[in-house]
C-alpha cells in the first residue's frame, strides 16, 4: 500500500533533477517554478509514505533503515522549503533533490516494508529524541547542499567562468548566510535531541554516544570557528560537506545501535 | 484589413534625422488625429523613442495611410526622408521584435517594452485604438514578456559598468547597505561608482593623490574623501574596491590584501580594477574572499552576454512567428465575423422591407403623392 508513495515521491524526484539539468544548461529560469511545484508533489507522497507507515509501526516511522532514510529525506525536503523561500535560494529544492533520492533508494528497493513489535514501552522522549535527530540531520544536509552551491558558484566568479549558470546561481552571501544558520539550527535541534534521549531511560550504547558526540563536536567545532571569525566563508563550506558526509556515513550504524536497544522485528 | 507599419530607426537613419522626426507625447495625439483623417485608416500607434519613429495603422487603404503619413513627416521637416514599410504580417512581426528588444540597438534591452506600452497608452488617451491594434499590442506585450522569461535575450549586463554591478549582485545578492572605495578619482570609475549608488550602495569613499580632486569628485557623487595615504585605514568598512588610479606600478598588492582579508576573512571583497596599467596584483584573485575582476574581465562578460544574446535570437524568432500566426488567425476570424455579421444586419433589413409592409398594410405610394401630372404621366408613357 505504500509503495505507490514512496515510487512517485522517488519519480517526480528524478524527473526535477533531470529538469534542472537541463534547463540550468539552457539557463532557463523558468525551470525553478516547474521544479518547485514537483518538488512539492514529492514531498507530500513523501509525507503519505511516511504516514502510513506511521501508522504500521504505531510509531514515528523510524524502526528501520529505509524508513529513516525516507523519513531524513522528508527533513530535508521540508527545511529545503523554508530556506529557499526565507532566503531567496529558488533553485535551493532542484538541488537538494538528487540528495534526497540517495536517501529513498533503499525504500525504493525494498523488497517488503516491516512490522515491528517494541520491546519496550512507548517512550515519547525516545520518538522526540529520535525524530528531533532526524531534523538535525536534514538541516546539515540542507546546509551542505546551500556550501555545495556556494562552492560552485565561488568557483564561477573566481575562474571568470561566465557561462550561462552564473546569473542563474544565488548570490554567495547568502549561500554562506543560509549554510550558517542552518547549522547552527542543526546543532540546536541535536542538543535538544541528546537532552531528550538523556531523560529517556533507554540504554545508550558506547559506540552510538560517541558518534553522536563526534558528529555534534565538528557542527560545534565549525560554528565556533565561524562566530570568532576564524574562518572564511569557504572553509566554513568544505566543513559543512565534511560533517554532514561524516554524519550520514556513520548514520546507519548509529541507526542499527539505536534500533537494536529498542525494537524486533516480527519474523 | 491591414496592419500598415511605417517608419525609421537607428539602422536607417542617424540621429540627426531622428531627432527631426521624433513626436513627443504632446504631439503625438494631434499627429494621430490628423493621421486617421486618412481613407480606411480605422486606428493608428505612434511609438517615438531615441531609436525609432514609428507609426503602426489599421486600414482597409495602406496607400492612402502611407500617403498620408509621408505628408504629415515631410510637413514637420520639411524634407522627405526614405521610411521602410511594412504590411500584414511582416508588420506583426515586426512590432513584435521591435516589443521583445530584437530590433533594438544593444540587443534585448529591456527599456523599450515600456516604451511600446507607452506608445499604446498614449493612443487608446487619443482615442486612437481600434479592435485589432488593441489586440495586436496587447499580444505584442504577451510575447515581449514570453521571450524574456523563456529565453536567454534579456539575460546578462551589456557594458562594463553593469557587469560590475551584476557580478556584485552574485556576491553580495542586495546592494543596498554596501559601502565603496574609490582609489583614483577618474572619469570610468565615478561612472561605475555612479552606477553602484544607484542600485542602493550605501556610501563612497573617495582616495587620491590629490585630495583637492578627491574632495571635488566626493562632492559631487555625495561621498567622503580621504588622504591616499589612509584607504588602508578603512578597508575593513568596505565591500567593493573600484581602482582606477593612473599609478605606473601595482597600488594594491597581494601581501597588503592578505593581511587587510585576515582582519574580516568573513566578509567577501569585490575588487574593480578598471585601470592601466592595472593598480591590483592578479594573485590578490586566489586569496579567500577576495574576487578581482580588471577591465578585459569586465569586458570579456560584455562579449559573452552578447553571444548568449545572438545565439537566443532564432528561438526569439520562432515564439514570434508562431504568435504572428496564432493573431493572424484572430484577425482572419475577427473579419469573417464582422463580414458575417453585416452580411446578417443588410439580409435582415431587406427581409424586413415587404414584412413591414404587408403588417402595415402601407397605403401604395401613389396615395401620398396624389395622382402624376399628365405631363409625367404622358412622359413615362411609351410613345
Amino acid at each position: 500500500m505504500e509503495r505507490p508513495f514512496i515510487l512517485t515521491s522517488f519519480v517526480l524526484l528524478v524527473a526535477v533533477t533531470f529538469w534542472t539539468i537541463h534547463h540550468l544548461r539552457k539557463g532557463n529560469l523558468r525551470s525553478a517554478r516547474i521544479a518547485l511545484a514537483a518538488t512539492a508533489a514529492a514531498f507530500a507522497f513523501l509525507f503519505f509514505f511516511l504516514t502510513l507507515r506511521g501508522k504500521a509501526t504505531q510509531a514515528c516511522p523510524l524502526n528501520t533503515l529505509p524508513d529513516a532514510l525516507a523519513f531524513l529525506g522528508w527533513s530535508i525536503l521540508l527545511l529545503a522549503f523554508a530556506t529557499g523561500l526565507s532566503f531567496h535560494i529558488h533553485l535551493l529544492g532542484a538541488f537538494t533533490a538528487p540528495l534526497v533520492i540517495l536517501l529513498l533508494l533503499p525504500s525504493v528497493f525494498a523488497r517488503r516494508f516491516p512490522t515491528f513489535v517494541r520491546l519496550n514501552p512507548l517512550d515519547p522522549w525516545v520518538e522526540f529524541h529520535a525524530a528531533l535527530s532526524l531534523v538535525a540531520y536534514g538541516a546539515f544536509g540542507i546546509a551542505a547542499v546551500a556550501a555545495v552551491l556556494y562552492l560552485v558558484q565561488e568557483n564561477n566568479l573566481k575562474s571568470h567562468r561566465f557561462g550561462k549558470t552564473l546569473f542563474l546561481l544565488p548570490p554567495i552571501t547568502e549561500l554562506t548566510l543560509a549554510n550558517a544558520r542552518m547549522t547552527d539550527a542543526g546543532i540546536f535541534c541535536l542538543t535538544i535531541s541528546f537532552i531528550a534521549g538523556y531523560l529517556s531511560n533507554l540504554p545508550i550504547p558506547f559506540f552510538k554516544l560517541l558518534t553522536s558526540c563526534l558528529i555534534w563536536l565538528f557542527f560545534a567545532a565549525s560554528a565556533f570557528l565561524r562566530y570568532r571569525r576564524k574562518s572564511t566563508p569557504r572553509l566554513q563550506a568544505i566543513l559543512s560537506i565534511a560533517c554532514f558526509l561524516l554524519a550520514l556515513i556513520s548514520f546507519p550504524i548509529v541507526h542499527f545501535l539505536s534500533v537494536l536497544s529498542n525494537l524486533m522485528p516480527i519474523p | 484589413m491591414n496592419i500598415f507599419c511605417a517608419g525609421i530607426n537607428h539602422r536607417l537613419a542617424s540621429v540627426a534625422i531622428r531627432e527631426q522626426l521624433a513626436i513627443s507625447d504632446r504631439e503625438a495625439p494631434c499627429f494621430l488625429s490628423r493621421l486617421l483623417r486618412a481613407e480606411g485608416t480605422t486606428g493608428a500607434v505612434v511609438l517615438s523613442t531615441c531609436n525609432r519613429v514609428e507609426v503602426y495603422a489599421a486600414t482597409i487603404c495602406p496607400a492612402h495611410t502611407s500617403r498620408l503619413l509621408r505628408e504629415l513627416l515631410s510637413d514637420r521637416c520639411q524634407v522627405h526622408y526614405p521610411l521602410y514599410e511594412f504590411h500584414t504580417p511582416a508588420s506583426v512581426r515586426h512590432l513584435y521584435r521591435v516589443a521583445s528588444g530584437l530590433d533594438s540597438m544593444v540587443l534585448g534591452e529591456t527599456e523599450i517594452l515600456g516604451q511600446v506600452k507607452r506608445a499604446y497608452s498614449l493612443a487608446a488617451h487619443a482615442g486612437t485604438l481600434c479592435k485589432p491594434l488593441h489586440k495586436l499590442f496587447q499580444n505584442a506585450f504577451h510575447v515581449a514578456k514570453s521571450i524574456r522569461s523563456e529565453t536567454l535575450i534579456t539575460r546578462g549586463p551589456t557594458s562594463v559598468g553593469a557587469a560590475a554591478v551584476e557580478l556584485a549582485h552574485q556576491i553580495f545578492g542586495n546592494l543596498s547597505g554596501k559601502r565603496i572605495l574609490i582609489l583614483g578619482a577618474g572619469e570610468t570609475a565615478e561612472l561605475t561608482a555612479r552606477v553602484f549608488l544607484q542600485r542602493g550602495a550605501r556610501s563612497i569613499i573617495v582616495s587620491n593623490r590629490s585630495f583637492d580632486r578627491a574632495a571635488k569628485l566626493a562632492h559631487e557623487i555625495g561621498g567622503l574623501a580621504i588622504h591616499f595615504d589612509n584607504w588602508q585605514n578603512v578597508f575593513d568598512d568596505i565591500d567593493i574596491l573600484i581602482c582606477s588610479t593612473s599609478a605606473p606600478h601595482v597600488v594594491v598588492t597581494t601581501s597588503q590584501v592578505q593581511l587587510l582579508m585576515a582582519r574580516r576573512p568573513h566578509r567577501p571583497l569585490f575588487v574593480i580594477d578598471l585601470a592601466v596599467p592595472r593598480d591590483a596584483e592578479p594573485a590578490i584573485n586566489s586569496l579567500d574572499g577576495v574576487f578581482l575582476y580588471d577591465i578585459d574581465s569586465l569586458q570579456s562578460i560584455v562579449h559573452e552576454t552578447l553571444q548568449i544574446r545572438q545565439s537566443e535570437v532564432s528561438r526569439c524568432e520562432e515564439l514570434i512567428n508562431s504568435e504572428v500566426r496564432t493573431f493572424l488567425r484572430w484577425l482572419q476570424s475577427h473579419y469573417h465575423h464582422r463580414i458575417a455579421n453585416a452580411s446578417n444586419r443588410i439580409q435582415e433589413s431587406v427581409s424586413d422591407l415587404p414584412y413591414r409592409t404587408t403588417k402595415h398594410s402601407s397605403p401604395p405610394a401613389s396615395s401620398f403623392l396624389g395622382p402624376a401630372p399628365d405631363h409625367f404621366q404622358s412622359s413615362r408613357l411609351p410613345s
